[in-house]
């Protein structure tokens, strides 16, 4: 609209130029949605389908088998754990990570909510950019380099090594605990989120102060304004944050792998996807694989196509979710700077 | 007098009610480990042993390290391959978006912005990439081109880890978002003075989104820079070391050698480089603003 005036548009030149642009967004929305279209199919495709060449765009012969082969498949032979998925059936690990994401969301959304509430509105200025900058400059350095210490951290609460300190004079070591294997390990660092914090914040700058008055002049607790007063207003926040929140959490490979890595039952399906993918790498169907898990996997119909399936299987409550906050989503967010 | 202080010493409360939670995990698991890492680099730290100081050693061991230098080899490559060839293509779509109706610009942005799960889109494209089954192979023998061994070809590993970013072009939320914020008035008051399309982009446009564009930039440098999932996932760090990033040479020693201090001093040496980077970017950037 800006940039090609309103009054021009009937001139030819212009219709061309206009139609250009337009073709060429929607070839890029075509090849956006290509890959998912692809791995759908893929996922539909028995496995002698997978294979044949030229590849059809859409299956032959379209099946459910993989998901039924992912829903009921169980490996429980003492195989060598660190290649074996399935040792426990699909639905345990689709729960891991709806049980991960809904309680990321259920800590991280108030925390963070509440934390951006009253640096906006409750703190003195002063204090409140000096809270600002501790809240969002995990933002503009890179987080690597906590990975290894959060571990450390995380297996043996709040002590950041395994040399956890006596207590003095009486030579038993002060309490820690172990996050490692545990759900906690994993939502408990997502317990605070600073580009959310940003979105709160951004948001509680532009509502008038003089609400928070009133309702005090009414007699509300702060909490009571906060819940009352300022949430119901926040809501298209409260929504994209959510979303990101969950989408985040759900997404989350590099946390689970590092912290769960020992506790398959308590695997998310993002690290069952790459598990599943990683078995399936070398697998060619010419020569069959050594690997006994493979083996075993194979035998059972386990292809490229139940990897889709699977990857299917995870993006659709990526898909719900999306379903449900797209108008908030699409209102577009709006950061007010990063500066105090 | 004594209600109002009394009311704003309850109001002092409340605000640091409200603040606590967050201040406590933020301290915890965001600038804790990071004031940790200072630590764990200079000991000797294996799992179960006690950890211990041993000075300079890991960064000595670092430095001695030909994977470390590979590592960084491919780091910088990948980060200059990624952000050179995607960072502006979001930019231009979504000033070009702006052009549509608004209808269809909702349109086109529900359809771009449907979602797969992280791990599913990269393993999506591992199958694609797959030689004799995968998608791609398929597209050049029928564009009658030869076929490629993508994610197994040390030289086009890293190229392929880029290429779905470049093909799947498309808008960015945070450009949408500042694009709608600039006001009908500019580009009119830009149309007076004879502005054309490109002339307003440069006048009016860019530098509305300056801020936006610097702020991805620095977000765009810190993630390449640390590039993890990506490589894991799609080639395990190979052919060879040919995709191995500074992060995942970190993961490995940390994580396959249970070497806790190596790791570190690897992770602290990539924390001063990327602080470097930023620090660079944020001067050039201010000196473009004062012209």
């Amino acid at each position: 609209m800006p940039l090609i005036p309103q009054v021009g548009r009937r001139r030819l030149r212009v219709r061309l130029a206009l139609l250009a642009i337009a073709a060429f967004l929607w070839l890029g929305v075509l090849l956006h949605l290509f890959p998912v279209a692809w791995m759908a199919s893929a996922s539909l495709k028995p496995t002698r389908e997978i294979f044949e060449q030229p590849f059809r765009l859409w299956p032959e012969e379209p099946t459910v088998a993989s998901y039924r082969l992912l829903f009921t498949t169980v490996l429980t032979s003492g195989l060598n754990i660190d290649t074996t998925v399935f040792r426990f059936p699909l639905w345990v690990y689709l729960q891991n990570s709806v049980v991960i994401a809904a309680l990321t969301v259920l800590l991280q959304i108030p925390v963070t909510a509440m934390a951006a509430y009253a640096v906006s509105k409750l703190h003195r200025p002063s204090r409140a950019r000096w809270l600002f900058y501790f809240f969002i400059g995990t933002l503009m350095v890179p987080g690597q380099i906590a990975v290894v210490p959060r571990f450390l951290l995380l297996s043996h609460f709040p002590w950041p090594t395994s040399a956890v300190p006596d207590i003095p004079f009486t030579g038993l070591p002060f309490p820690s605990v172990s996050f490692i294997g545990t759900f906690w390990g994993v939502v408990l660092p997502a317990a605070f989120n600073a580009f959310n914090f940003l979105l709160f914040k951004g948001f509680f700058d532009t509502l008038p102060s003089d609400l928070i008055e009133a309702a005090r002049i009414d007699g509300a607790t702060e909490l009571q304004t906060l819940r009352a007063v300022m949430l119901p207003l926040a809501r298209p926040v409260v929504a994209v944050t959510t979303y990101f929140a969950f989408t985040a959490a759900w997404n989350d490979f590099l946390g689970p792998w590092i912290i769960l890595m020992s506790e398959q039952s308590r695997w998310p399906i993002s690290v069952v996807l790459y598990k599943l993918q990683y078995v399936l790498q070398g697998w060619q169907p010419s020569q069959g694989s050594l690997d006994p898990a493979m083996q075993q996997l194979v035998a059972a119909g386990v292809g490229y196509n139940a990897l889709m399936a699977l990857a299917v299987v995870e993006s659709i409550p990526m898909f719900i979710a999306f379903l449900i906050f797209r108008e908030q989503l699409m209102k577009g967010i709006q950061i007010h700077g990063l500066k105090g | 007098m004594a209600s109002l202080s009394a009311g704003s010493r309850y109001r002092d409360v409340a605000a640091w009610a409200f603040t606590v939670p967050g201040l406590l995990f933020q301290f915890f698991f965001g600038w804790f480990p990071i004031l940790i890492a200072f630590v764990v680099g200079f000991q000797r730290y294996y799992f179960v042993n006690p950890p211990e100081f041993i000075g300079w050693q890991n960064f000595l061991d670092v430095f001695s390290d030909e994977l470390t230098w590979t590592s960084f080899r491919n780091t910088f490559y990948f980060a200059a391959l990624s952000i050179g060839l995607t960072f502006l293509i979001p930019i231009f779509i979504s000033i070009l978006l702006m052009e549509m109706s608004s209808r269809t610009i909702r349109w086109m942005m529900v359809l771009w912005f449907i979602p797969v799960a992280s791990t599913a889109g990269i393993v999506i494209w591992k199958y694609m990439y797959q030689f004799d089954m995968g998608l791609m192979n398929h597209i050049m023998r029928l564009l009658h081109l030869p076929e490629q061994r993508w994610l197994d070809d040390p030289t086009l590993a890293m190229f392929s880890l880029v290429l779905p970013g470049l093909i799947l072009y498309g808008p960015g939320l945070m450009y949408i978002a500042a694009l709608q914020s600039v006001p009908e008035e500019l580009y009119e008051a830009a149309e007076l003075e004879g502005a054309g399309f490109f002339k307003k982009i440069q006048t009016v446009t860019l530098p509305r989104l300056r801020p936006v564009i610097a702020m991805m930039l620095i977000f765009s440098v810190i993630g390449a820079m640390q590039a993890f999932e990506l490589p894991f996932i799609m080639t395990g760090g190979g052919p060879g070391y040919a995709t191995t990033t500074v992060v995942m040479q970190v993961y490995n020693m940390a994580f396959n050698a249970y070497n806790l201090g190596k790791a570190t001093a690897l992770a602290i040496l990539l924390f001063f480089i990327i602080m470097a980077m930023i620090m660079v970017q944020r001067r050039v950037v201010r000196e473009n603003l004062d012209d």
